[in-house]
């Protein structure tokens, strides 16, 4: 892990003035112009006369999150981190340095889940701060005689970010696979397009599509799948452990085809 | 000991098509040693296979007197590359790419200033190398390759779009780093380059090695491989006045005899117009070699 470090800090600099990070605003920007514009517009339905606004704030941010951005926003983030390498054609010059291809692939990945949790901080950051401005607008929410409850949300992007792993892993294998960009992405929309549907229509499908998983990990009042379970063991509900297991088993298969593949 | 050993080299994508056939190459320490071929010939593909970027289908390759498939790792820490077009980030400033190849190298990044003063890029080294012409983003391909200080530098075409005080300058550094004691492999298909600067020479034609050795010994084959062919009336009588051991070979009116020099040329017409033998042509053959170096030529004017 130690030897990965000075991996993943020359990663960081490759992103200097990349596009990734215009992806990861884009994420918090949609989730936060969402749940803002929805509470501005329909502000009758929305108060709620003793009940902590910043609690249904973040729920409404959550849904919106979960079922909208999260599937699009995973595909472009993955396959414009693998791009930056593709663009530069850079895998002979990394494989012919005092590394394994396994370091580099391990480090890319985790570059990845980085910036996914970074973006979560993002969003965070400004749902917050939308939340806040939207007091100003509309005072009656009562923003301001509330403590945001940064534990809740957290704790349910991270039940998200778990249930995201299938696809991070599923899109990472697909980005080094296919070298041309336009694959991963088109497989992307299309795996989002089916896996709302699935999702919405509470299919038990959805517990097997990597697309679908972050998407049916919490309800949030919107819709139920009733093939969810909790595991007592594990403390994760069976949407977790499968996006686990696909993490796990895209992640295997990316390195077994990257330790072999021929850098032409 | 030399750097590097490559034996019985075979590769190929598909089965039925061969890229590299059995070929056999050594680099001498502290030589540079030209690899030279034409366009496709293979001279990519070997790099690729030496670096194992490619798997050979068989045959080893020893570096530093180590196999390659078992001692990767360090031989790769003494060992700098430039494959082609280098690879570049075009977001990123000289700067950036030589700080991410210390990160790799585990280098200190004093040595940062020292290289790109070394290929020549230290006033352009903010500039995002996007904005970079071919020649100084091959410029800074040398200079991550020599970041480390490598023992064995690999480079394949590296002057390729550079201006000929580029060019100059690029065999200034690698002369000036084979005094230093490191070995050299170096691609090309400009037969000019390599005779200026490599001390021993690879030609590698269709996968196969033609040739190898020093400067001297490229220069004696090329004597050897001259021959002169001959169309006569009475090729059985003319080879009874051919000067001793010259005769390679018969076909119908022609012979084909070693190269003579300018007098024993002379000498032999008059002896065959002596014998009433009736002279339709005489002329000289181009060798393998010589035929491949008119290739290289016509690439290049091409």
């Amino acid at each position: 892990m130690r030897q990965m470090l000075p991996l993943f800090r020359s990663e960081i600099i490759k992103l200097k003035s990349s596009p990734v990070w215009y992806i990861l605003m884009l994420g918090m920007i949609l989730t936060a112009t969402g749940v803002f514009i929805g509470h501005l517009l329909d502000v009758h339905n929305m108060v709620r006369i003793n009940v902590d606004p910043w609690e249904r704030y973040f729920r409404a941010a959550l849904a919106i999150f979960n079922l909208f951005i999260v599937v699009p926003y995973t595909v472009l983030l993955v396959s414009a981190v693998i791009f930056v390498e593709q663009r530069a054609n850079a895998w002979k010059y990394l494989y012919t340095l005092p590394h394994s291809r396994g370091k580099f692939y391990f480090t890319k990945w985790t570059l990845v889940a980085f910036l996914y949790v970074l973006s979560i901080f993002f969003l965070l950051t400004g749902v917050v701060l939308s939340g806040y401005w939207l007091d100003i607008l509309r005072p009656e929410y009562e923003f301001v005689y509330h403590q945001p409850q940064f534990g809740y949300l957290l704790q349910e992007m991270g039940h998200v970010f778990v249930a995201s792993l299938g696809v991070i892993s599923f899109q990472y294998w697909l980005s080094l696979r296919f070298r041309n960009i336009l694959v991963p992405l088109g497989v992307g929309v299309f795996g989002f397009v089916f896996g709302i549907i699935m999702s919405v229509t509470g299919q038990k499908l959805a517990l097997y599509l990597p697309y679908s998983l972050p998407m049916i990990v919490r309800d949030f009042d919107m819709f139920r799948n009733e093939h969810i379970q909790d595991s007592f063991i594990t403390g994760l509900n069976n949407v977790e452990l499968h996006s686990i297991l696909m993490a796990a088993l895209f992640l295997i298969l990316g390195y077994w085809q990257e330790r072999s593949r021929k850098v032409e | 000991m030399p750097t590097l050993e490559v034996q019985d080299l075979h590769f190929s994508y598909q089965r039925q098509h061969p890229i590299l056939t059995d070929l056999n190459f050594t680099v001498p320490t502290q030589s540079i040693y030209g690899f030279l071929g034409r366009n496709g010939a293979g001279k990519s593909t070997t790099i690729r296979n030496i670096l194992g970027l490619l798997q050979p289908n068989r045959g080893s390759i020893q570096i530093f007197g180590e196999d390659m498939k078992q001692a990767k790792r360090p031989i790769f820490r003494r060992i700098g590359a430039l494959i082609e077009a280098p690879s570049l980030y075009p977001n990123l400033s000289a700067q950036d790419h030589l700080r991410i190849a210390c990160r790799y190298q585990a280098v200190d990044e004093t040595r940062i200033p020292i290289v790109l003063k070394q290929v020549g890029l230290f006033d352009a080294r903010t500039k995002p190398s996007r904005h970079y012409s071919t020649g100084m983003k091959q410029r800074l391909g040398l200079a991550m390759a020599l970041l480390h200080e490598p023992d064995f530098l690999i480079l394949d075409e590296p002057i390729n779009g550079l201006d000929p005080q580029g060019i100059s300058d690029v065999r200034e550094l690698l002369l000036d780093l084979q005094q230093q004691g490191k070995t050299i492999l170096l691609s090309s298909h400009l037969l000019s380059e390599i005779e200026k600067i490599a001390s021993h020479v690879g030609i590698i034609k269709d996968g196969t090695l033609l040739f190898e050795g020093d400067q001297k010994a490229l220069q004696n084959w090329k004597q050897e491989q001259q021959q002169l062919e001959i169309s006569v009336s009475n090729p059985e009588r003319a080879k009874e006045l051919l000067p001793a051991n010259t005769f390679v070979q018969q076909d119908r009116q022609r012979i084909i005899v070693q190269q003579l020099d300018e007098k024993a040329v002379a000498q032999l017409v008059r002896d065959l117009v002596k014998a009433e033998l009736e002279v339709y042509e005489i002329k000289r053959l181009t060798s393998d070699l010589e035929q491949l170096f008119m290739e290289i030529n016509q690439d290049i004017v091409s």
